[in-house]
């Protein structure tokens, strides 16, 4: 694979020599970076991860193959070859865009080859393109499984014309989404003064997350596709500032031969922009970009010392285990599991995009239906609804509880079996309690706040059940992973590739005791009968969860 | 002996990586061929700043540095081709094995790959890693790589070599060696930049010691001259000497107490 990409590259041997690039010094990184990539998922030494590893960027490929279909699908529907075109490019830009920011931030500003290839002699503008070069063959493989089904669809209409320009202006495009990306993290990291920069991008990757997911439900819902067949799109003065009208004009005027003036202008800026945008990347981004890196690092660590006492200020943590934990030992690992949980980036981008993306779906399920928003709205207290509110937030709090086992520090559990516990169930139930204290704590309380408006004090006996009923599905979690200490695991090692039929589980729980919920609202005195009987399995949950067994832990 | 020019100088050397907190401050040094330098100091004294500056690794600094008579922020490619560089920390891509590896790096310094194959396989057997050329690093132990890392950081014949504590991890065997290619190097005419905290090995290999501490030289000379001026007999007594702490006895008297059980209460 890795050879067949290189060899299509050499094709281009001649634009990078263009560009001054030491062709067989950046042919040799690039080699070394898709060797490492490559084997990175598979070389781990669990044999068995291997198939579901090495399958992971054929999945996103499929994926996006999948969201590309229904992308093409425009192309049969609507008349117009311009607009069709530009709706095509803006979703391919866009999607591109968003995946190069929030997935391939790590492959951007990655700094763990900077001690391997700084000290050698290799000159700043060569590593920058191996750099983007490593990127673009990445995002490559993304626009064009997104657009695999508009290229098939569109030659079967069209012919061959199509074909080609259609490859044409999709190269060009991806030039220009990279140079709009790479602007992008210049300016923030000129903002944010590289210190707070990849905390900044954190939280700007689980926004796009928490978009992406979100606007698959909603887009759909809104947009009325009927209006969109017989649309024209006329030329104005603003339409020479959208990079799809671009990318989509040389198309329509190959295909229809509409030579007109602004398609011609339209064409030729969908071909200079990328290009001069390359070469400013290159000649005068690079060299900034690639200092403001190299420095990144140490920045980083002499930043750290300032935080020092702030952090300490509230102490939550210590408060909190001393009202929800009496074990010593549990009481410690309440508190590092919570902190370690606000400091874990990975963990962050995990879980919080999922807490967005609940939202969403809660608008979605509440307020759009057959009758229009506001009317949904002024309905709302009479429909039962607020099981759907509740049981939305029972379902964020297992998904933190699963997450809590992998960290990319997770070397660092030896400490659990280096250090005398007496039962691992303390060190389990401490990190259990932590997460069910931090995360549901504060989605409860909005969401109680929210219901109790609404539906006003009557509903209280239902929040106090969903509430219980949050915890039954963390324990039914937290026991289906009890062999993994907390933050003990690899992400995308084997125990996370396993996951799959819990991450089943923490839909179906909670789905199913909010319908068992709903069922008894029918049923007198059925609430507070399930209160009880809930709060009897927590307590025997949380008991049996705490005497967990060095047996039952995996080393 | 033939006055020679100095193969490294730095005048007036400064670095700031956030403007206002100073890694070092002002540092002036002649480097001559065929030296060893023990470059040592306290931790965060600025020691691995300072090669990373001389490697041209770091452009943006204040003052001005020479390497082979070239001036390192505006001339570093050059530099590079010629110096041999192993970090403190283990950075290579573990995944390759170690002959495609060090075939990568052969390729960037513009080696033939025979060359480099043939050059890699005696240096790895000579380590005892032969039999393990072809097999993936990443299952390596922290010496093993470390050995890999010397081999790549010698294999384009560099003629100022860059350590930065080399002899961590390895074997007390492997170690000698070291020692002994190092010693060779000098004589040849090639120049030793050793970084390291293991005191008595920089007073054994190294015929000049230069000390730094929070980001300036407090002594530059041979053992003999540091000897002399400062009436400590081991190295390590002279450096604990200039860099601050006496009573280091109670300091770990304290320490001790810190964590010992209150019995008598």
């Amino acid at each position: 694979m890795t050879d067949f990409i290189l060899s299509i590259i050499d094709l281009f041997k001649g634009l990078f020599r263009l560009l001054k690039v030491d062709y067989k010094k950046f042919r040799v990184i690039l080699w070394a970076k898709l060797t490492d990539d490559n084997r990175q998922e598979k070389s781990v030494v669990q044999r068995k991860s291997k198939k579901q590893m090495s399958n992971s960027l054929a999945w996103i490929a499929f994926i996006y193959a999948f969201i590309g279909v229904l992308v093409g699908l425009m192309l049969l529907g609507i008349q117009d070859l311009f607009v069709s075109m530009v709706l095509v490019f803006a979703i391919i830009m866009v999607m591109t865009a968003v995946a190069l920011i929030s997935d391939f931030t790590s492959v951007l500003l990655d700094t763990t080859d900077n001690a391997i290839l700084l000290p050698r002699p290799v000159d700043s503008r060569t590593l920058v393109v191996a750099r983007l070069a490593h990127i673009m063959i990445y995002i490559m493989l993304i626009t064009l499984s997104l657009s695999a089904a508009s290229i098939a669809i569109g030659t079967f209409k069209l012919g061959p014309v199509f074909t080609l320009v259609f490859l044409v202006s999709l190269i060009f495009s991806v030039l220009f989404v990279v140079f709009v990306a790479n602007v992008f993290y210049l300016l923030l990291m000129k903002i944010s003064g590289g210190e707070h920069f990849r905390d900044i991008i954190l939280y700007f990757q689980i926004f796009m997350a928490a978009f992406a997911m979100g606007s698959y439900q909603l887009l759909p819902r809104l947009i009325e596709f009927d209006a969109l067949k017989s649309f024209t799109f006329p030329i104005r003065w603003w339409t020479y500032l959208v990079p799809p009208a671009w990318m989509a004009a040389p198309i329509d005027a190959a295909v229809n031969g509409d030579l007109s003036g602004p398609k011609i202008i339209l064409s030729l800026l969908g071909l200079l922009v990328p290009v001069a945008s390359i070469v400013v990347v290159i000649r005068f981004l690079a060299p900034g970009f690639n200092r403001a890196i190299s420095q990144m690092e140490t920045v980083g660590t002499s930043g750290k010392r300032e935080q020092k006492d702030k952090v300490e200020r509230w102490n939550l943590p210590a408060f909190f285990s001393r009202l929800f934990t009496s074990d010593p030992a549990e009481r410690a690992v309440f508190q590092l599991s919570w902190r370690l949980s606000s400091r874990d980036r990975k963990f962050k981008l995990k879980t919080y995009p999922t807490f967005g993306y609940m939202l969403i779906i809660a608008f979605v399920l509440t307020l759009i239906g057959e009758k229009n928003i506001l009317e949904n709205l002024q309905s709302l207290p009479s429909t039962p609804k607020y099981i759907i509110f509740l049981y939305l937030g029972c379902i964020l709090i297992p998904v933190v509880v699963l997450q809590q086992r992998f960290s990319d520090q997770y070397e660092a559990a030896w400490v659990y079996h280096a250090l005398p516990f007496a039962r691992p169930g303390d060190i389990q139930r401490g990190s259990l309690k932590a997460m069910i204290v931090k995360y549901g704590l504060p989605v409860f309380t909005p969401l109680v706040i929210l219901v109790l408006l609404v539906w006003g004090p009557a509903v209280m006996d239902d929040i106090v059940l969903a509430f219980l009923n949050m915890v039954i599905s963390s324990l039914v979690l937290a026991f289906i992973g009890r062999s993994d200490f907390p933050f003990s695991r690899r992400y995308g090692g084997a125990a996370e590739s396993q996951r799959g039929l819990s991450g089943f589980i923490m839909f179906v729980v909670p789905a199913f005791l909010g319908l068992v919920h709903f069922l008894m609202t029918f049923i007198p005195y059925a609430i507070p009968v399930g209160i009880l009987i809930a709060a009897g399995i927590v307590y025997m949950g949380m008991k049996a969860y705490g005497n967990i067994g060095w047996q039952s832990i995996r080393v | 002996m033939i006055e020679t020019r100095p193969i490294i100088t730095i005048r007036d050397l400064k670095k700031s990586y956030d403007g206002k907190n100073y890694v070092l401050r002002d540092i002036d040094l002649d480097i001559f061929p065929g030296q060893i330098i023990g470059y040592i100091g306290p931790n965060g004294a600025g020691k691995t700043t300072t090669v990373k500056i001389l490697i041209g690794m770091l452009s943006d600094f204040e003052g001005e540095v020479t390497v082979f008579g070239l001036n390192v922020a505006e001339r570093p490619l050059e530099v590079k081709q010629r110096i041999g560089y192993v970090p403190e920390t283990a950075a290579l891509y573990d995944t390759l094995t170690p002959l495609e590896y060090l075939r990568f790096i052969g390729q960037i310094y513009g080696i033939s790959r025979e060359e480099t194959e043939a050059r890699s396989l005696k240096m790895l057997e000579q380590f005892g890693l032969k039999s393990e050329a072809d097999v993936r690093m990443n299952a390596f132990s922290k010496g093993m790589k470390q050995k890999v890392l010397i081999v790549a950081g010698m294999i384009h014949d560099p003629d100022i070599l860059f350590l930065d504590e080399p002899l961590a991890g390895l074997d007390a065997n492997t170690a000698i060696v070291i020692k002994e290619i190092l010693a060779q190097l000098a004589v040849e005419g090639k120049t030793i930049f050793y970084c390291s905290h293991i005191m008595d090995v920089v007073e054994r290999i190294c015929n000049r010691i230069i000390i730094i501490d929070k980001g300036v030289v407090i002594a530059n000379g041979t053992f003999d001259e540091l000897q002399a001026m400062n009436k400590g007999k081991s190295l390590e007594r002279i450096f604990s000497q200039l860099t601050g702490s006496s009573g280091h006895a109670e300091k770990a008297q304290d320490i001790i107490s810190a964590f010992h059980r209150k019995e008598a209460e």
